[in-house]
């Protein structure tokens, strides 16, 4: 079995860096965003377990495990805050909620 | 290789070193199991105690917390951690002490809010003391996670949910791009330690480069330098008053130790790059902040992008990558934390005024008052604007001189003009305050002994750390040196 070379790996987690990056800029949907956010983190994820493939090594794979323990609870936490802007407003997108200027 | 790295992580180590995190740790857990079972009624009367009580009982571990490298090299205890730990529970305390009235004051009085705030303590301490990516990250998160409830947890206020949803987007925006560069960093050397990677000596060198890159920008956005700012006004503004000063004072401390602790290493391969790239994002900040503070009509916005300027002012010190700058930013960084905290928290206790508005002309006049109180805002002002007797004079002046040192004469210069620009927006605050009639007369019920205590503790100390700057400066002179010299 041919190994895949370290390159292809950063190109991919590249790719879905930049998509997550993408819809953080021009998305305006609230939970869009965090979507996005989510798949920055993910591409992190895929870039560390594919550099652990190249070296032989494990410290990536455990640091992807805390990455995506804690972009849950990111998730669950923007979630919750999505909900009390909810309540507050039914705002559809993120240029509503801009109360705050200047 | 790495897996008996790992195994020999988890062999404890020397507990005492840890004994402040320990304390704070179980105090959180303690708190949130009482949150569980107890009475709201009782929660107001053992809840904020408890607290303040355990983070007292931490801060006196303090004498017996002995320095070294524990649990297989990820966390290390050393001076610097040590005094930036002792100051970011001293300020958690005079926030805590704020709490309890403000928030039963607007009917969110939570009891999440105690163990939330402790929790995101522990991750500041962590984050003090770690040179291990994963504990950076983990540390990182659970500060921010804190932060971003903290700032929503104001009940019946759309600005205060909006500011954690801004703050949540950028911040996780500034995590993910900081991660994304412990990944490169890892390829170049094959360790997660920092150490480990910025002495490694590789061939790889555009690995190292791409991850110091990705790291920087992602520490940049996390501390509010400029291109990175956006969430940072808004997130100080929305959310509660006494968590504004603790994310200003513990937050930025805490955020800045990692760079702290990467510039030694940098500054022998990057020079040049390093005090480019630094060098203009600081001037940037400094410039935009204080420029932006001018035309601000709300005291907290104004505050907030103070602390915009104040990022850059750290940042200029970090660019001169010296030994000397070390020092400086640590110093300047504590000092700015004593003196944003006693500012906000001053505003809070204002906030308890029923037509308070934040807005900067209901400072006019406020000496006929409230003259103590007055007094105390002049002095911190006079402090963040770096006045001779302050400790902001001392904070500002080291950070000269260690630009000095390294001939960086283009950012000295912005500096000075950025100090310039600055005293226009502090000096207007204290000229209302102080030479303008009062329009109407403002008092303040519901206060308590505690708010008026630290707020002359910290009023207090920002004119005795300017004279007497060497009871600070002893052990950051030190631990600069270990930082500098590396570890045993």
């Amino acid at each position: 079995m041919t190994a895949i070379p370290l390159e292809a790996f950063l190109t991919v987690s590249g790719l879905i860096f930049g998509i997550g990056m993408f819809g953080l800029i021009v998305r305006r949907n609230l939970i869009t965003l965090l979507m996005s956010l989510e798949l920055c983190l993910n591409a992190v994820n895929i870039a560390f377990v594919g550099a652990d493939a190249h070296l032989g090594l494990v410290e990536g794979q455990i640091f992807a495990l805390f990455i995506i323990a804690l972009a849950a609870v990111e998730a669950a936490v923007g979630l919750g805050i999505i909900i009390a802007i909810f309540r507050y407003r039914k705002v559809e997108s993120s240029d509503e909620v801009r109360d705050m200027r200047g | 290789m790495g897996i008996e790295r790992l195994v020999g992580a988890v062999e404890i180590g020397k507990l005492s070193s840890v004994l402040p995190e320990l304390i704070i740790f179980t105090l959180a857990f303690i708190l949130f199991a009482l949150d569980l079972f107890l009475k709201p009624s009782q929660k107001k009367a053992i809840l904020p105690p408890l607290t303040a009580g355990g983070y007292i009982i931490a801060l006196l571990s303090f004498p017996l917390v002995e320095t070294g490298i524990n649990f297989g090299g990820t966390y290390v205890v050393d001076k610097l951690s040590l005094i930036i730990k002792v100051f970011a529970i001293l300020i958690a305390l005079t926030v805590l002490a704020f709490s309890r009235i403000y928030f039963s004051e607007r009917k969110s009085f939570y009891g999440e809010y105690y163990y939330i705030i402790t929790f995101t303590l522990l991750g500041a301490m962590i984050l003090a003391s770690s040179y291990n990516l994963i504990v950076v990250y983990v540390a990182l998160e659970l500060v921010s996670v804190g932060f971003y409830i903290l700032t929503a947890l104001l009940r019946g206020s759309f600005i205060s949910k909006e500011g954690a949803f801004k703050y949540l987007i950028f911040g996780g925006i500034s995590i993910a791009l900081a991660s994304y560069g412990a990944v490169f960093m890892y390829i170049y050397s094959g360790s997660v330690d920092l150490r480990e990677i910025l002495t490694h000596k590789g061939e790889d060198l555009h690995y190292l480069i791409l991850g110091l890159v990705f790291f920087m920008i992602g520490f940049a956005a996390k501390v509010g330098a400029v291109p990175f700012h956006f969430w940072l006004p808004d997130a100080y503004e929305g959310a509660p008053t006494p968590v504004t000063a603790f994310m200003a004072s513990v937050g930025k401390m805490a955020f800045f130790i990692p760079v702290i602790r990467v510039m030694p290493y940098i500054s022998e391969t990057f020079h040049l790059p390093w005090v480019l790239t630094v060098g203009a994002i600081a001037g940037i900040t400094m410039l935009y902040g204080n420029v932006v503070a001018l035309v601000q009509k709300n005291i907290k916005r104004l505050l907030s992008y103070s602390s915009v300027a104040h990022s850059g002012y750290f940042l200029a010190g970090i660019a001169s990558a010296s030994l000397i700058g070390v020092k400086a930013v640590v110093y300047f960084l504590i000092v700015y934390a004593i003196i944003s905290a006693g500012a906000f928290l001053t505003v809070a206790y204002l906030e308890k005024n029923k037509d308070w508005s934040n807005r900067i002309q209901e400072f006019s006049g406020l000496r006929f008052n409230f003259p103590y109180l007055a007094f105390g805002f002049m002095v911190l002002l006079l402090a963040m604007l770096g006045v001779p007797p302050t400790v902001g004079f001392v904070g500002k002046a080291l950070v000269f001189t260690s630009l000095s040192f390294s001939s960086l004469w283009v950012v000295i210069l912005i500096m000075i003009i950025a100090t310039g620009i600055s005293t226009g927006y502090y000096l207007r605050l204290i000229v209302l305050m102080y030479m303008k009639d009062r329009e109407k007369t403002i008092s303040v019920e519901n206060k308590s002994i505690y708010e008026v205590i630290s707020l002359i503790l910290l009023s207090a100390s920002a004119v005795l750390l300017g004279v007497l700057p060497s009871i600070v400066w002893r052990f950051i002179s030190e631990s600069g040196d270990i930082l500098f010299k590396g570890l045993k």
